[in-house]
């Protein structure tokens, strides 16, 4: 556990000296400044006041609130992890360059050691990262507009979650791979084609009318890392709102077990 | 101490070590000789054990190593060929990352970075972040991050390569002090001039196989001179081409003529008197030992950077 945890600390030092902490950091404070302008020279609330998704009004204790909330929250999502793959892509595939690898591996630690505290060091990077955007947005939304609900301050734990599920792929296609490129643009692939049009398949097979198709589209969503999903529970928590499903939480642990799992199968076969 | 017994590895297609075995004694300076490709890295990578051979075994102080088991690897630091560190780290960071792995306390820790950077000539740019660094400096700070945890056994792949003069002799210093206090050290290298040097013993490795080991005076006993000649070549020596060539194995270089004599010249008036007899003056010839290349160059036919 020692080991994982001097991992884990190591990976965090690589992302502050390798400056990934300060562009995470000086994009967030840019958000953050951004958001604070629009709360201080706009009445938020009246301009979100009408607001209504999907013919619905919002719920929650105020549908104003809530309206921001997602107006915040979603491209808060979707770019935050743009930006948390681009960053993360290339921790495993250098830790894998010559010298570095026969270094560490010539320490008394395992493999699997070694695995698991790169994952957890990743992990903790952005949820640090995230935490710090979402607290300051959370203090805004606080001060603004009198919501001092901390159910937002929950989308910080399912967007590191989320980040979490497609580092498990990153981490599995780096050993495999050693290329942060690849890595980088399967990840993309996952989080910004293929989850979506999958969670979106029974609409899709209502128009194509074929089992054949339905069915593999069936096998897919439960095998690739299901963001989009995540993303409809990230909506439902920041709003404290009641889950629906749970099945994307649980499909996504197991993908991230599985996929961790295989990662030190293939990295202790590997010969460096 | 460190045992190698018939150990065999393949990479795809490529044969790297074929039943290689060989033992280093507790407080050996041991050399591994061998151009580029011969198998030294894989030998080293097995023995940290790391990497796991195909067949045979290797034993520390008895225990067989294991690649699951990492508990053996405590007694070995290991400084690998390439530079292991966080080139955006500092160096004092970069220790304290690779210190962490052994069961320190802080206190521990401290004391054992300040040796080893004391031992590496590098207390003063302890806080400066390792790009910065010359590689002479990077080698040294690499060599600091393998001896945290105060190894009995010190493996050293190449460690010069790339060093300027300064360094290399500050490298060299360093290993000697090491081996002075008691330390197992496995060098590799392919310069011959290294190992003659710094190992007490050292096996010569080629294709994979271990084609020669012992002292170095044993390995040069394996040549049947212990003279090389090198004869300027003038138009006069190329005259007596003939006559020279008699002297013993013949090679032609681009300035000079080398000739390893079929006699050996205990006593080397009796050299010069035969070079007086075929008519060639002795002011054309330079004598040298033979060295580990001249030996490498017997058993192989092949110099050791073909």
């Amino acid at each position: 556990m020692n080991n994982v945890w001097t991992i884990s600390k190591l990976t965090f030092r690589e992302a502050f000296s390798r400056k990934i902490f300060l562009f995470f950091a000086g994009i967030s404070t840019f958000l953050l400044l951004v958001f604070l302008a629009v709360f201080l020279f706009t009445d938020v609330a009246a301009l979100f006041g009408s607001v209504k998704i999907n013919g619905k009004e919002l719920s929650g204790s105020n549908p104003a609130v809530a309206a921001i909330k997602l107006f915040i929250l979603n491209p808060l999502y979707g770019f935050g992890l743009f930006l948390a793959i681009f960053s993360s892509a290339s921790f495993i595939p250098h830790m894998l360059e010559k010298g570095n690898i026969d270094l560490l591996l010539s320490k008394p630690i395992s493999r699997r050691q070694l695995i698991l505290g790169k994952f957890f060091g990743g992990v903790a990077v952005v949820f640090v990262n995230v935490f710090y955007l979402v607290f300051g947005l959370w203090l805004m939304i606080g001060y603004g507009l009198g919501d001092w609900s901390v159910d937002f301050l929950l989308a910080s734990l399912v967007i590191t979650f989320v980040f979490a599920l497609l580092y498990s792929l990153m981490i599995l296609l780096g050993i495999v791979s050693r290329s942060s490129v690849l890595a980088m643009m399967i990840s993309y692939l996952v989080f910004l084609i293929l989850s979506p049009v999958l969670s979106s398949r029974e609409i899709i097979s209502t128009f194509l009318n074929s089992e054949i198709f339905s069915a593999v589209m069936n096998f897919f969503y439960y095998v690739v890392p299901q963001t989009s999903d995540l993303g409809s529970i990230l909506n439902s928590i920041a709003l404290g709102n009641p889950i629906e499903s749970y099945s994307p939480i649980i499909v996504s642990l197991a993908f991230i077990v599985a996929a961790i799992e295989f990662s030190v199968f293939v990295f202790s076969k590997k010969d460096y | 101490m460190i045992e190698i017994k018939n150990v065999s590895k393949k990479f795809e297609n490529t044969e790297a070590l074929k039943g290689v075995s060989l033992k280093v004694e507790k407080g050996e300076f041991f050399g591994l000789l061998g151009p580029n490709g011969a198998g030294k890295t894989t030998l080293m990578n097995i023995i940290v054990g790391y990497l796991k051979p195909d067949e045979g075994k290797v034993f520390i102080d008895g225990t067989e190593m294991k690649s699951d088991d990492v508990s053996l690897r405590e007694k070995i630091g290991y400084v690998p060929q390439d530079i292991g560190l966080y080139q955006e780290l500092t160096a004092m960071q970069n220790l304290k990352i690779f210190g962490s792995f052994y069961n320190h306390t802080k206190k521990e820790l401290n004391e054992r970075i300040e040796q080893a950077l004391e031992l590496v000539q590098l207390n003063d740019r302890r806080k400066d972040v390792v790009k910065e660094f010359s590689g002479g400096m990077k080698r040294r700070l690499n060599i600091a991050a393998s001896l945290l945890h105060d190894p009995e056994i010190i493996l050293c792949d190449e460690p010069t390569v790339g060093v300027d003069p300064q360094s290399r002799n500050a490298i060299f210093e360093m290993l000697q002090k090491l081996n002075a206090d008691g330390k197992t050290l496995i060098y590799t290298t392919h310069y011959m001039e290294e190992a003659e040097r710094l190992c007490n013993r050292m096996a010569i490795i080629d294709y994979g196989k271990i084609i020669a080991g012992g002292t170095l005076s044993e390995l040069i006993d394996l040549l049947h001179t212990r003279e090389t000649l090198k004869i300027r070549k003038t138009k006069e020596t190329e005259a007596l081409l003939g006559e020279i060539k008699k002297l013993g194995v013949f090679s032609e270089h681009d300035f000079y003529f080398e000739i390893r004599p079929n006699e050996n010249y205990d006593v080397y008036s009796k050299l010069f008197a035969d070079l007086e007899t075929i008519g060639l003056d002795s002011k054309f010839v330079e004598i040298s030992r033979a060295s580990l290349e001249d030996v490498f160059l017997y058993l192989t036919g092949r110099s050791l950077r073909d």
